[in-house]
């Protein structure tokens, strides 16, 4: 059972003097979001406020993460720090008991979560460090507060093992949300600079992931897939395609057509016969164009030459833009399948 | 008309005053009541003029008795009542000042209003404004004197349709005056906030509820429009996976079934419709909230709207009213110079009095003449409307007013034909050298040879023939008898 500082949470969200309780839950929900980009390869579903702890990640071909989450309004050590230190542990030592694991964390925002001073530099900012690696005297705050839980509470601790035991660091505070949330943004557009995808998309898709699974959330358990993440990636990184096409148009006229073709653009783009046709004729192309290697060039090339083949299904009532319409959707569309290619390969799907 | 016998009660003393044809107020020395006296004479004829001080005038009753032609007139006073009777014939009761012109009216023998509220500025001469009074202004109290009133009265010219003209035009200039003042006001306000502060933030928030559910229709269009292509793709899958079409693997000759499952992107592209369509729906569920949030406040902005302070509600009218500044100042423009049109009118009705206004100026003329002072007039000009007199030193505005106002009395007398009393307050006690004085009298004597003439002074080396002398030692009640019994 999962320990019990966040009890009640979305019951309490609705309860104004909850503020706490629900910064302990956005935490939780924050943390969540980052770990699945840190294991974004090789996790299959990720579990919040699950059967076992604060979070689960679970894996194909290992066993899972079990973290344990602990947060503060202010990042300062206080004379809790210990305790929750201490709730910590006893509620990973029972995950322990119930289930094989790869690791188990103790995770929270505080800079010193130990509350000692030997270990300040240790986590003042993102860290993780495993209890091997930590100073001996640290090990023996960690071993005595083990010994504790299992004394006070006659637990049976047989399958805790500290060598797969590691204390995690997110700093998490402050008002101003951009600098509260920065350390898991920059988590998300590390991953999309690596797949050269636009990083500005990070905040709207942090914003997005913590809105469909936390804050508008019915339960608070809480199933995140591998997809749930990926497909918002490739949405609104195509919501904000800047529409290069529509330079040769005169500033007001483009925004015109952006305003009046918007929706028109989105639902040819995702009109099933027609992604088939042009996936179809585009694979054509490339095969007889072997020769040219840059895709960019290749596509730009395939639209010029092709974009007449697609009116009849596309079928733009205004001629004057009809061509650059078509393109518009046509380019679209391979886009979108190379992202998807990109991240299914990235992630793992 | 002359003044025959003044009885007076006050705090239960009375005393009668007897005047003859000439008369002279005496005292050794000044603030022991002849000004009092003489003012006590205006107010018994039924005149608005306060009393002082020491003596109340609405604390006494008077009882004057005087002649005009061969009546004899008896004006009872207490307070505003006025009781007349008419050669001891009760006439009628007035009350003052709501009926006074009518009662003047009798005692002068015109109806009259513009001669009536000028009679007294011509023949009283009150110690302190009078001598100073030339052609308008002040008699006493809020007794007025106008030359042109006069005239127009005298002339019997009737301009009260030009007067409820600019009457009208004053009333209309006051209102766009202040519709000016007001949009100055305006202006002020937008320039100290740039009329931020003051647009009303419950149409701010209005404006704003309409871009969210101008946002939320736009929304709700996507939303539909994404829900009508997943619904037409998994259509149009299910329409092929009922032909149940099957391809080979050139191959591997594996035997494959077109379905959604080996079809290629028909997945990948529900997927990526779906999480299109919960974006959506958070944008939706986002905008939902904005709306509300607006809606209460709209409703919180209603409360205390009833609480806003009146000069802020005020403000907010002013800054949405709509005027053309330039137009307003344009239609003042014009009003006043409309109305400057009817002064015109009014003042050429006036002059065009020829006669009478000739006659007046020559008899002005003529006193000047003997008071020696012509070289301060310019005959040709109309300088019995002249505004001009404070150029003139003490000495030549006194010669001035007096030789103005024996002309005012002549003319008058010619229409109202009756003679005029004149009553002088402190004559000698001016700037005038003695010649000068002298000359005064000497035109007093002969010109108004049978006017009444009451002078107060406290000299007494010039006196008109058979003058009678009513001194007065220390108070005008002195000597005073004692009411036994009232009626």
């Amino acid at each position: 059972m999962s320990e019990a500082l966040n009890v009640s949470l979305i019951e309490s969200t609705y309860n104004s003097n909850a503020s706490a309780s629900i910064f302990g839950w956005e935490f939780q929900t924050n943390a969540a979001i980052f770990l699945a980009f840190e294991h974004i390869k090789n996790f299959t579903e990720i579990k919040v406020e699950g059967q076992i702890d604060d979070i689960e990640i679970y894996f194909k071909e290992l066993e899972p993460i079990f973290i344990q989450v602990k947060s503060q309004e202010s990042p300062e050590p206080s004379t809790n720090t210990l305790k929750h230190f201490k709730n910590g542990i006893r509620t990973l030592i029972n995950a322990s008991e119930k289930s094989l694991y790869s690791e188990l964390i103790y995770l929270s925002n505080i800079n010193n979560p130990l509350s000692h001073k030997s270990v300040a530099m240790y986590f003042s900012t993102l860290s993780k460090y495993s209890y091997n690696e930590l100073p001996s005297v640290v090990k023996a705050l960690i071993d005595k507060q083990i010994q504790s839980v299992i004394d006070s509470e006659s637990l049976k601790a047989t399958k805790f093992q500290t060598d797969k035991f590691s204390i995690v660091t997110i700093p998490y505070f402050g008002n101003h949300l951009p600098t509260r949330y920065r350390f898991i943004t920059e988590k998300i557009n590390n991953f999309l600079s690596k797949l050269d995808m636009h990083i500005y998309i990070g905040e709207d898709l942090l914003c997005y992931l913590q809105k469909q699974f936390f804050t508008n959330a019915t339960t608070k358990y809480v199933k995140l897939k591998k997809e749930d993440i990926i497909w918002p990636i490739v949405v609104l990184g195509t919501l904000k395609l800047s529409e290069a096409r529509l330079d040769e148009f005169d500033d007001g006229y483009a925004e015109e057509i952006k305003r009046k073709y918007h929706e028109y653009i989105n639902k040819q783009s995702h009109k099933f016969g027609l992604i088939s046709k042009v996936m179809a004729e585009f694979y054509e192309y490339r095969k007889n164009e072997g020769h040219i290697k840059n895709r960019k060039v290749l596509l730009e090339k395939f639209i010029e030459n092709k974009w007449l083949e697609f009116t009849d299904e596309i079928n733009c009532d205004n001629k004057d833009i009809e061509e650059c319409l078509v393109k518009i959707i046509i380019e679209l569309i391979i886009i979108d399948r190379f992202k998807i290619e990109k991240l299914k390969e990235a992630t793992n799907l | 008309m002359k003044f025959l016998k003044l009885y007076v009660e006050f705090e239960g003393y009375s005393k009668t005053f007897e005047f003859n044809l000439k008369n002279l107020i005496f005292s050794q020395s000044n603030s022991v009541g002849k000004s009092t006296l003489l003012r006590l004479l205006s107010y018994s004829l039924g005149y608005s003029v306060p009393g002082t001080k020491k003596f109340k005038f609405y604390e006494c009753y008077t009882k004057l008795l005087i002649k005009r032609k061969n009546s004899l007139i008896e004006i009872e006073r207490v307070n505003e009542i006025v009781y007349l009777t008419i050669d001891n014939k009760y006439h009628n009761q007035f009350v003052i000042p709501q009926q006074e012109y009518e009662l003047l009216s009798i005692i002068w023998g015109t109806e009259n209003i513009n001669t009536l509220k000028n009679i007294l500025g011509a023949i009283y001469f009150d110690q302190e404004k009078g001598w100073t009074l030339l052609n308008r202004g002040k008699v006493i109290g809020n007794i007025k004197f106008n030359i042109d009133e006069l005239i127009r009265g005298l002339a019997s010219k009737d301009v009260s349709e030009l007067f409820a003209e600019k009457n009208v035009i004053d009333i209309e200039l006051k209102k766009y005056q202040h519709l000016k003042k007001i949009l100055e006001y305006k202006e002020q306000l937008n320039e100290a906030k740039n009329g931020f502060l003051f647009v009303n933030h419950t149409e701010k928030l209005y404006t704003s509820l309409n871009q969210k559910e101008l946002e939320k229709n736009g929304i709700e269009r996507e939303i539909k429009s994404i829900m009508e292509a997943l619904r037409n793709n998994e259509a149009f899958l299910n329409y092929i996976e009922n032909m149940r079409i099957t391809v080979k693997d050139p191959e591997t000759l594996r035997i494959i079934p077109v379905s959604k499952a080996t079809v290629e992107y028909f997945d990948e592209n529900q997927e990526y419709l779906e999480t299109q369509l919960k974006i959506e729906k958070i944008k939706m569920a986002d905008v939902k909230e904005e709306i509300e949030l607006l809606r209460l406040q709209i409703e919180e902005q209603g409360a205390q709207l009833n609480l806003q302070s009146e000069i802020e509600r005020f403000n907010e009218k002013v800054i949405k009213l709509e005027f053309d500044y330039q137009q307003i100042d344009r239609i003042i423009e014009d009003l006043k110079k409309k109305k400057s049109d009817v002064d015109k009118k009014i003042r050429e009705a006036t002059y065009s009095n020829n006669e009478l206004i000739t006659t007046m100026k020559d008899q002005v003329l003529r006193y000047i003449e003997r008071l020696d002072a012509t070289q301060y007039i310019d005959s040709n000009s109309n300088f019995l409307f002249t505004s001009d007199i404070k150029s003139l030193s003490g000495a030549v505005l006194h010669k001035l007013v007096f030789s103005y106002k024996m002309a005012y009395v002549k003319a008058i007398e010619e229409v109202l034909n009756i003679k005029l009393p004149i009553i002088l307050d402190s004559p000698s006690g001016r700037e005038l050298d003695p010649i000068n004085i002298e000359e005064t009298f000497r035109i007093l004597e002969e010109d108004f040879k049978d006017n009444q003439i009451i002078i107060a002074s406290i000299f007494k080396n010039n006196l008109l023939d058979s003058t009678k002398i009513i001194q007065i030692k220390n108070n005008l009640m002195e000597d005073a008898e004692l009411i036994i019994a009232k009626k």
